[in-house]
């Protein structure tokens, strides 16, 4: 009674093995039993060991199929279409006469076939790379790369096998004399590999593994022959729809089961709505199938109730929609508000109190003139800010030169008005640059050995100092800073002042010739200039007489 | 956590056939420990007015007549057992058994140990869900036994051995051959 109970505490535990020993007894006697009953009847394999054994000969049959058609590509691919049937049966006789599977004996006959362009020399290297493969304990496929590689000149890959040639001799090595030393060294090695046990077991296995390929061809050709495919493809279509069938089956049958279950658990009046409350939840679990692909998009008729829903709800998106858009549009315009109070207030912080400012101080009626323009396009009145600077550049220039040059310039709405100013002035200013000053007379200039510098004038500019020398200039006097006049340079800015009163200092320093000598030298000049010769001459008083 | 003892079932079984006179006093012996915690958990069993009327056996129709609460049913459901029981799955069997069989009495012990204390029906059962893991954890039984602290275990076990004891002794005696 207790031992049946679920809601018990049990105490003191004991192992108690015997029902366990018994049972597992059982069991292996009931397996005896099976396997020699199987022995008897001559049965080994149960229904679902043939199945499975179906299933495992048809996909090897399927990969075995897939590498042949490479081969039997890369063969099309170099012109030897014809020799293929001969091909596939070499490497068929091959994989029975060696124990090496077909599927290893393809890619190594391609990777040959492929570098040599001849059948019978890849053939002929097949064998050799069969038995340096068996004799060296490398994968066949990487001895016939490696053959392949030395077909070509390549013979790096050799040195694994020790073939007792130094580096530089494998690399001058023809291809000939390495296929000698291998044969040397490795021929018969996979006859005598053969000969073993292990050998023997691997031919076994190979044969096995052959079968199990052309059953499992046969299994196909049996499934295409009942389903009436002509060709694989074919045969997975039918596979494919005979599975949708099934299943369409058994989900109808499981419709009609919940179906049924909705009618036995509805009371009167609610049939409909159950029913068709399964047959929508049915309908969406079976969109999900594959038979069903032809109604995707497809919508099931609705009741009115549900339609009623469908409109409420639709509606319902629709007004909150509306209200989304309604909301977005007033954030906006919040947004602009607020960008541009935040605009007005810096630029009215900054700029508009200074305008102001000024405004109230006095000004000239052109400057005011110029602030008022500058105030009106802060505050983004174009018509104003046009209309003043008309009135500021007509009073410029009376002729109007100057306001239609504004306007070819275009953009009304230039936050400076007056930046085209620049350009003029600067127009104006080269040409006042390009003026010629007079030059000073150069006899005195000639006389005076001074080191100059000049402050304001650009470098290499050709100008002439004109100064005038007051009457206390002795001997190692320093020159005074001279104001020589005006001269135009760099860049001028309107409201920097005029360019015509621009003062240029210049500073002469050194030592000037004193009085005497200077009536010496004219007087000298004067002697010379009365010689009819015209031959300089030198006037010696004391000696008296001429030269 | 079970406690394992080797060689009890044999014990009993040399006991039934060699002295069964031993045989009952040992059965009596681990009865008398085991009697406490039978005793506490149907004191932890509600009286019929404190369970939620509509659970009362006499308020049920149908299947549910089975599974209404009555608190002498339930009192009776609580025992006790001396006698080894069936091995589980993996070939254990206990020497002795405290359950709780009756379904009201199953229904108070178990209700909200898995989905806690929630809904219309568990907390109105008021009992305290005590234990350790998910499986030991109940009102009735459960809460007795985790409220034992393991003495009535090493009471059965001490029993075992007592008459194990005895039968030493006999043996030596010759009493038993």
């Amino acid at each position: 009674m207790a031992q049946d109970v679920n809601l018990a505490v049990r105490i003191a535990t004991v192992l108690d093995a015997a029902g366990l020993n018994k049972a597992d007894k059982s069991v292996k006697g009931f397996e005896k039993s099976l396997k020699s009953l199987g022995k008897t009847l001559g049965i080994t394999l149960s229904a679902t060991a043939v199945v499975a054994f179906g299933k495992k000969a048809a996909q090897a049959f399927i990969q075995d199929q897939k590498e042949a058609q490479r081969l039997t590509t890369a063969v099309k691919n170099l012109g030897l279409e014809l020799s293929a049937p001969a091909i596939t049966q070499y490497i068929d006789s091959l994989s029975r006469a060696s124990g090496v599977t077909d599927s290893q004996l393809r890619p190594a006959f391609q990777a040959l076939l492929t570098t040599t362009g001849s059948v019978t020399a890849s053939q002929k290297a097949l064998a050799q790379a069969i038995d340096v493969s068996a004799g060296s304990g490398v994968a066949l496929e990487t001895v016939a790369q490696d053959l392949a590689n030395a077909y070509v000149g390549q013979t790096r890959g050799l040195r694994k096998y020790n073939l007792g040639l130094t580096q530089a001799e494998l690399k001058t090595a023809k291809f000939e004399d390495i296929s000698k030393k291998l044969n040397a060294q490795f021929s018969g090695a996979n006859a005598a590999y053969l000969d073993t046990y292990a050998g023997k077991l691997q031919m076994l296995g190979t044969a096995a593994g052959e079968a199990q390929e052309k059953i499992g061809a046969s299994v196909i050709e049996l499934a295409m022959a009942v389903t009436g495919a002509s060709d694989v493809e074919q045969l997975i279509s039918r596979i494919a729809s005979a599975t949708d069938f099934a299943v369409a089956r058994l989900d109808n049958f499981i419709e009609g089961w919940k179906i049924l279950k909705a009618i036995i658990n509805s009371s009167l009046g609610e049939f409909k709505k159950n029913i068709q409350a399964v047959q929508v939840e049915e309908f969406n679990r079976r969109m999900a199938r594959d038979y069903m692909q032809a109604w995707e998009g497809t919508n099931l008729p609705m009741s009115p109730q549900a339609l009623a829903q469908q409109k409420a709800a639709e509606a319902a998106a629709r007004k909150r929609a509306q209200a989304l858009a309604k909301v977005t549009t007033k954030n906006t315009a919040e947004l602009k508000k607020q960008n541009a109070l935040k605009k007005a207030g810096t630029v009215f912080d900054l700029e508009q109190i200074q305008l102001i400012a000024a405004l109230r101080g006095k000004l000239s009626d052109e400057d005011r003139k110029r602030v008022e323009a500058q105030l009106a396009l802060l505050n983004n009145n174009d018509a104003l800010a046009q209309k003043l600077t008309r009135e500021i550049l007509m009073a410029q220039d009376a002729t109007g030169g100057l306001y239609r040059y504004f306007l070819t310039i275009g953009d009304a709405k230039i936050k400076n008005p007056f930046a085209f100013l620049d350009d003029w002035i600067i127009q104006f200013q080269s040409k006042l640059n390009n003026l010629k000053f007079p030059t000073m007379p150069t006899a005195t200039a000639t006389a005076v050995s001074a080191a100059t510098s000049v402050s304001g004038v650009p470098a290499g500019q050709p100008w002439s100092p004109g100064f005038s020398m007051g009457g206390n200039n002795t001997p190692g006097a320093s020159f005074p800073s001279t104001n020589v006049g005006t001269v135009p340079t760099g860049n001028f800015t309107y409201g920097q002042g005029n360019p015509l009163n621009t003062n240029v200092y210049v500073t002469v320093q050194g030592s000037v010739i004193a009085e005497q000598d200077l009536t010496e030298t004219i007087s000298r000049n004067l002697q010379n200039s009365s010689l009819s010769s015209g031959k300089v001459a030198q006037l010696e008083r004391y000696s008296g007489f001429f030269l | 956590m079970p406690v394992e003892v080797t060689g009890a079932i044999e014990l009993r079984k040399a006991l039934k056939k060699y002295a069964p006179d031993l045989a009952k006093e040992s059965q009596k012996e681990i009865a008398t420990a085991l009697k406490p915690i039978v005793r506490d958990a149907r004191g932890f069993l509600p009286s019929n007015s404190e369970v939620p009327s509509g659970w009362l056996k006499e308020n049920q129709k149908g299947k549910w007549q089975n599974r209404g609460y009555d608190q002498a049913t339930a009192t009776k459901g609580i025992s006790y057992s001396t006698a080894a029981g069936k091995a589980n799955r993996q070939g254990f069997r206990s020497v002795a058994t405290i359950y709780n069989k009756s379904a009201a009495g199953a229904i108070y012990e178990t209700a909200g140990r898995k989905s806690g204390n929630v809904g219309q029906f568990t907390p109105r059962l008021n009992g305290q869900l005590r234990g350790q893991g998910q499986k030991m954890t109940g009102r009735a039984i459960f809460r007795a036994w985790a409220q034992d602290q393991g003495k009535t275990t090493a009471a059965v076990i001490k029993a075992i051995e007592t008459i194990n004891d005895k039968v030493a002794t006999l043996v030596k005696s010759g009493v038993i051959k």
